[in-house]
């Protein structure tokens, strides 16, 4: 009897639970809202999570679409003119005037803030909203001569509002292309426009930016939602604001009314049957492809194909960047536009030479847009099908033409003049699998995360859970989830033809969720299966969005002349082929291969005047990757060889090889891309030369040569205090020893704190500002079987340290003028070290943070909602999980409540930095070239040049960590992202690199392994390796007679 | 001058002429010889003598990579043997390894080559493919990295939390307790190596005549056979094994750092080849880092002559 009372008030317990956790987060949201204004001042982070759950509760476009189905299609054409923006109502600051030849006053405005219209609408309805907009490179807003808005060369992001919310989701994320196009011509160029290199090479001309207004609908940036957003806008007063998310904006006009402007092909045809059709009297036109008109992005830009003999124009002695496109041509929203002339009124078909060797076993798609407008609904969805090689073929929508049981080539008419033709990435019929993937991958992680929950993430297979009981709806959704997918399956097969690997993936997982729908007993031992899974499937919509196509030419046929002969005979005629013949591309090939012995292809791109002989000419290595060193090579050529006259010999090297080089003599004057410890290591055994003044100081004992070069030198560097303050304060100290400076930073790294928005939400914790709030917040994380990810040993003792102001080494004694005595001794004998020590360990020994984990993965389950890592990892995250964009952000690290020498109390968010330099090799004999190269490399243009490079050959994945902050600030961020990495710079300190500086993170990794394996007392395990460090370092600083410990008050007394 | 003209009219004997002349002589006699000789032998003495003697010369140095060395005669095998700890506990390591895997992989080898020599002709080339495959496939022990990852979703802690057998996952590579062993089972497990497949191939070339012949003589079973009649045969075959055998065990440095890393924890899995990597890599010490390589040498030669002796005895 009592026992069945205990396990009624139990069960009853756990559905009062399950009840509330389903509730909870709603009834939040609801009271949230309504305090809301009184949080925002009090801390900017959880404003942002406000932000966040208004998004989340916020309806995905389908669900916010089938609200408004039955409403009626908007009938008022409501024009806002950009310059009649609420004053009052806008935190951005706004100018108005004329811009880009406007006859009226447009408002351009900040990054930062928002910029709110009111309207009027008298009926409601569904609507389109339509933006005319211009991006900004530089605006002098107040006629100070200086420019207020400038552009980062990123892409324009805006949150569209209407009323002050989201109507969906898919609103917060409009994107405004910023418009490009390719400098062509100028000195030393061919008639294509390319500048040609010494071996007369083309070499890819600069981009520039080419704004103009352009306007578009407010459309979904992902691609997923193929139309136009449709609004519901109610009869009445409304505001719309667009809301600070990145770059600065110049806006025109808003335009809200109902487009029904679109037509069918047939329609298309009627519509022009009458007109006048002289087509067949025009000649064959070729646009080349890879003289674009404009692109979108700066990425995309004309490449060479070197494998097809037949792409035009084709050489085998010399590159000819005979294309465009490729992979970088690839994601939903990327456009190129070609300009033409037509002769003659009349159809005619476009017919691509292309290149689609890259999904395999599906087709791309892009959409035609002429003189910026969409001809008809078809243009929309032109399909580019998979082949091995090049392929010549009229653009075609797919459909078969019951006539020739071929895919029909759709015909287009021109009026005789100069006509742009525009080609969109757009995704086509994946579309709608891809969102019907994104939502069921977010159902199921959904589940995942709650049964995480429940069982942590090692459940165990003997246990009964009683997941029927206790989570009904996850099972339930388990199965739907299982159809959805074997669904989607059907679909893809129906639209690609085949059962290729893409839906074997689907099915899989499909699959497991059925078994686990059917038998909750599957469930505990197939979950880490599961989590495997969800990774997969999200790797499998990363790479099923991406369209990429390459093209060569676009011919422009009259329509008639080739329907008589058929496309291939006519293009083949005419002179046009997709891939050469047999003995053609025989030839070709043959050709290179003798050429692969003559050319020199590490010279590519190298464009020196003529008696070049007469130049300083150094020698740059670098190990980075060969695409990097690639752009590297570039950059120095367009930039630095032009500008100072220099010859510069770039390397790609082995990792090592620059010891053996050094020893034997014939190493580089300049070496990339260095670890600090190794700077310094080669700076002690004088092996890198000094690069600031205090490294060439005078001595006694000079002879008139030694002092003559030391003048010289002093002359030379004497910029030095200058060129490092293009960097943080923190980036310099590991590359200087005791006051003299070995290298210029280049890449710089440092931890930030990453979390998850929707599951802090979903626990209602919020975002730690101190260790004191990650302390509290772990138990709640904790009984969910969730973990805060940190690191360990030394890089996560140095946060605690750095942020309790102590330090690594010990300072300099007393009555030390030299400063050498610093570092002679290692600080962590002292009580606040070895507490913060012991916090360290505790984090792991107590607080069960786990020792060895994979952020990434472990973040995108949820399973680790929260942890500290390189910010870098922002990248990673942005372009590995799609599906959860806008669910998580990065902020400055949790931080110690300190007290100042005046009592007031602040949080430090100290986090520990790493810096990678260039250095100037000891054999250097052209060191004012060399440091005119080193101070160039490191310069925020050269920089933010290679940093946007290496973004586009990369993608998003590419974030290129520089040190240099007008080049780190000038990327690709959203004004918060930007934000929060300012935030944290101001919160930076490196370690000093100290002779026998590997010893330490040597032995506090034994030190923490002991705490951690063994369980022996942190503070115990650490004092008895201390003395083994400082011996190290006695023993190594002797070898380079620097003061020890056991002999620094004799050097005192010398040095006195 | 003179007397070399002498010498030449002279009938020559082996009295006639210093050790040097003799063998000159000889030398200029067996020319062709040399000279088929020749570009092995450069190229041997370039890269392998050449670099002990270098070493040799460099343990007597402060040779620090970037800088011209000084000479300090013996003050680095002094350090070495007197002052540093690490070593001690370097040769320890070294020695329990060696001794460890060394005969450990070698018996396995033989062994294995062994039984499987008892296998019809089809299924010996596949199972010789199957044992040999570890030690072709380059980094293949990397995926003991993946079973014993300190990580909770690595094999072994998945596995181990599954079953109830632990509760929080256990830093395999990382745990002072557990390496030494983990990189035993691991050598053991890459050694099936050269040596094996020599094993395979001396099994097969002993003559099958000799069997009968020693089966009339009176070997009564299979391990009399093998230790009276195959071992002593295929002695060329069992010696290249054992010097396999023991350069591997000594020279196996890398796996283990590709394993848990370096330098491992406490040193617990610190090798001499380590504490040569250590002073020569990661201190810029390539005049002591010498010193440990000439001790390192030595003992290779000291095993090496030592298995010999231990080979002559097979078949006694």
């Amino acid at each position: 009897m009592m026992k069945k009372f205990l396990s009624k008030t139990l069960v009853f317990t756990l559905a009062f639970l399950m009840v509330f956790s389903c509730f909870g987060p709603i009834a939040m949201a609801e009271t949230a809202s309504a305090v809301g204004g009184a949080v925002t001042g009090e801390n900017k982070n959880n404003t942002k999570l406000e932000e966040i759950r208004e998004l989340l509760n916020s309806n995905e476009y389908a669900e916010y679409r089938l609200l408004h189905a039955s409403a009626p299609n908007g009938v008022d054409d409501i024009v806002i003119k950009g310059a009649d923006y609420n004053k009052t109502k806008s935190t951005a600051t706004v100018y108005t005037g004329k811009y880009l030849g406007s006859t009226e006053d447009v408002a351009l405005f900040t990054e930062l803030g928002d910029v709110t219209w009111d309207f009027v609408a008298e009926h409601s309805g569904n609507y389109h909203i339509s933006i005319t907009y211009a991006p900004i490179v530089d605006y002098d807003g107040d006629g100070d001569g200086k420019a207020d808005l400038i552009s980062n060369a990123a892409t324009i992001k805006r949150a569209l509002l209407l009323d002050g919310s989201y109507p969906f989701k898919q609103s917060r994320y409009i994107e405004l292309a910023r418009i490009w196009k390719d400098e062509l011509g100028g000195e030393g160029s061919n008639d294509r426009g390319f500048i040609l290199d010494n071996d007369g090479n083309e070499v890819k001309p600069n981009k520039v930016e080419a704004p103009e207004w352009r306007t578009v609908f407010a459309s979904d940036s992902t691609g997923y939602v193929t139309e136009p957003f449709l609004y519901y806008i109610e009869a009445g007063s409304h505001t719309i604001s667009l809301a600070e998310v990145q770059e600065t904006c110049a806006i025109k006009e808003i335009r809200i009314y109902y487009d029904d402007s679109s037509i069918s092909y047939d329609e298309y045809l009627a519509k022009h049957e009458g007109l006048a059709d002289n087509s067949s009297k025009a000649e064959i036109g070729v646009i080349e492809a890879e003289i674009a008109h404009r692109t979108s992005s700066n990425i995309v830009y004309p490449v060479y194909d070197r494998s097809s003999a037949a792409s035009m124009p084709q050489s085998a002695y010399n590159i000819y960047l005979n294309s465009i496109g490729g992979e970088k041509w690839q994601n939903a929203g990327q456009w190129i536009s070609w300009q033409f002339e037509v002769k003659e009124d009349g159809f005619y078909n476009l017919s691509p030479r292309f290149l689609q060797s890259f999904a395999e076993g599906m087709y791309v798609t892009r959409e035609l847009k002429i003189d910026g407008e969409t001809p008809f609904e078809e243009a929309k969805q032109l399909r580019f099908k998979y082949g091995e090689e090049w392929q010549l073929l009229p653009l075609t929508d797919g459909v078969i033409d019951p006539d020739t049981q071929k895919e029909r080539a759709l015909e287009f008419y021109f009026t005789a003049g100069t006509h742009t033709i525009e080609m969109w990435v757009v995704l086509g019929e994946m579309a709608s699998v891809l969102t019907d993937v994104e939502l069921s991958l977010a159902k199921i992680n959904e589940y995942y995360l709650q049964i995480l929950m429940l069982t942590g993430s090692e459940p165990d297979e003997y246990r009964d859970y009683q997941f029927a009981r206790l989570m009904p709806d996850v099972i339930k959704g388990l199965g739907a989830e299982s159809k959805r997918l074997s669904a989607i399956v059907n679909d893809l097969v129906a639209i690609t033809g085949t059962k290729g690997s893409d839906s074997m993936t689907l099915e899989t997982i499909a699959m497991l969720l059925d078994k686990m729908y059917r038998d909750e007993d599957e469930i505990a031992p197939n979950f880490s299966e599961l989590k495997d899974y969800i990774g997969s499937l999200g790797t499998w919509i990363m790479t099923a969005r991406n369209q990429p196509l390459q093209f060569d030419y676009i011919l422009v046929t009259p329509a008639d002349a080739a329907n008589e002969l058929g496309f291939e005979k006519y293009y083949t005629e005419s002179g046009y082929k997709a891939e050469a013949g047999f003995w053609q591309a025989l030839a070709y090939e043959f050709e290179q291969f003798i050429m692969s012995w003559v050319s020199d292809y590490s010279s590519y791109g190298v464009r020196t005047a003529e008696g070049s002989e007469n130049y300083a000419r150094i020698e740059v290595w670098t190990t980075s990757g060969r695409d990097q060193s690639t752009i590297i090579r570039s950059i120095v050529s367009d930039s630095f060889t032009k500008q100072h006259n220099i010859a510069v010999d770039l390397k790609l090297v082995a990792a090592g090889s620059l010891m053996p080089a050094t020893l034997s003599g014939s190493g580089p004057d300049i070496n990339m891309s260095m670890a600090s410890s190794t700077i310094i290591n080669y700076a002690i055994r004088s092996a890198v030369l000094p690069i600031n003044p205090a490294g060439y100081a005078f001595e006694e004992d000079d002879t008139a040569e030694e002092r003559a070069f030391k003048e010289e030198c002093q002359r030379i560097f004497s910029d030095y205090d200058q060129v490092v303050s293009w960097f943080d304060d923190a980036a310099t100290v590991p590359l200087e020893l005791y006051g003299v400076a070995y290298g210029l930073p280049e890449t710089e790294s440092f931890s930030m704190l990453f979390y998850r928005s929707d599951i802090l939400l979903e626990l209602d914790l919020e975002i730690p500002e101190t260790w004191d709030d990650v302390y509290n917040m772990l138990p709640t994380l904790q009984t969910n079987n969730l973990d805060f990810g940190y690191h360990e040993s030394l890089a996560g003792l140095l946060i605690m340290l750095y942020q309790r102001g102590e330090q690594l080494y010990s300072h300099a004694v007393e009555g030390d003028t030299t400063g050498k005595t610093e570092g002679m001794g290692i600080n962590l004998s002292t009580n606040a070290a070895l507490e913060t020590f012991k916090d360290m360990c505790e984090l792991y020994t107590m607080y069960g943070f786990p020792y060895s984990y994979n952020f990434v993965n472990r973040f995108r389950t949820g399973e680790m909602p929260i942890g500290v890592q390189a910010y870098t990892t922002y990248s990673q995250l942005t372009i590995f999980a799609p599906e959860l964009r806008g669910l998580w952000g990065f902020t400055v690290l949790p931080g110690t409540i300190r007290t100042d020498e005046n009592g007031k109390t602040f949080v430090d968010h100290t986090a520990d930095t790493n810096v990678a330099g260039i250095v100037m090799m000891n054999d250097c004999e052209e060191i004012e070239a060399a440091w005119s190269f080193m101070k160039w490399w490191v310069s925020a243009d050269a920089q933010s040049t290679y940093g946007q490079e290496y973004y586009a050959l990369l993608g998003a994945s590419g974030q290129y960590a520089t040190a240099n902050l007008e080049a780190l600030y000038a990327m690709s961020w959203t004004a918060d992202e930007r934000a929060e990495i300012q935030n944290q710079f101001e919160w930076l300190q490196a370690t000093p690199e100290m002779p026998g500086g590997y010893i330490v993170s040597r032995y506090v990794e034994f030190a923490f392994l002991a705490a951690y394996n063994s369980d022996e007392d942190p503070v115990e395990s650490m004092l008895e390796y201390i003395d083994s460090i400082n011996a190290e370092l006695t023993r190594k600083r002797s070898e380079f007679d620097l003061p020890t410990l056991e002999n620094y008050e004799e050097y005192l007394a010398n040095n006195a | 001058m003179s007397q070399k003209t002498e010498t030449a009219k002279k009938p020559v004997s082996r009295k006639d002429m210093t050790k040097w002349q003799w063998t000159l002589k000889e030398m200029s006699n067996n020319k062709t010889g040399y000279f088929l000789l020749a570009p092995f032998y450069i190229i041997f003495f370039v890269f392998t003598i050449l670099p002990v003697i270098l070493s040799i010369f460099f343990s007597f140095t402060d040779f620090n990579l970037l800088e011209t060395p000084n000479f300090i005669w013996f003050d680095n095998y002094i350090r070495l043997f007197l002052e540093d700890d690490i070593f001690m506990l370097a040769i320890k390591n070294t020695l329990v390894f060696a001794a460890v895997t060394g005969p450990g992989s070698y018996l396995i080898s033989l062994l294995m080559a062994w039984f499987i020599n008892e296998l019809p002709p089809k299924i010996r080339a596949v199972m010789t493919l199957i044992f040999y495959a570890p030690s072709i496939s380059g980094n293949v022990y990397m995926v003991w990295t993946y079973i014993f990852a300190a990580d909770s979703h690595g094999f072994l802690n998945g596995t181990l939390m599954d079953l109830g057998v632990i509760s929080t996952p256990i830093a395999w590579l990382k745990n002072a307790s557990y390496i030494m062993p983990i990189v035993i089972i691991v050598a053991l497990w890459t050694s099936l190596g050269t040596s094996f497949l020599t094993f395979i191939a001396g099994f097969q070339i002993v003559d099958r005549s000799l069997y009968e012949a020693a089966a009339v003589d009176g070997v009564k079973n299979r391990w009399q056979e093998l230790w009276f009649i195959t071992l002593p045969y295929m002695r060329p075959q069992m010696l290249f094994g054992a010097v396999m055998a023991i350069t591997g065990a000594f020279g196996f440095g890398g796996v283990i750092t590709n394993l848990v890393g370096f330098p491992s924890p406490d040193y617990c899995a610190h090798t001499i080849m380590h504490h040569l990597d250590d002073y020569g890599s990661s201190r810029f010490e390539m005049g002591y880092a010498s010193t440990i390589a000439v001790v390192l040498f030595f003992m290779m030669i000291g095993s090496n002559m030592l298995v010999r002796k231990m080979l002559g005895k097979v078949g006694k």
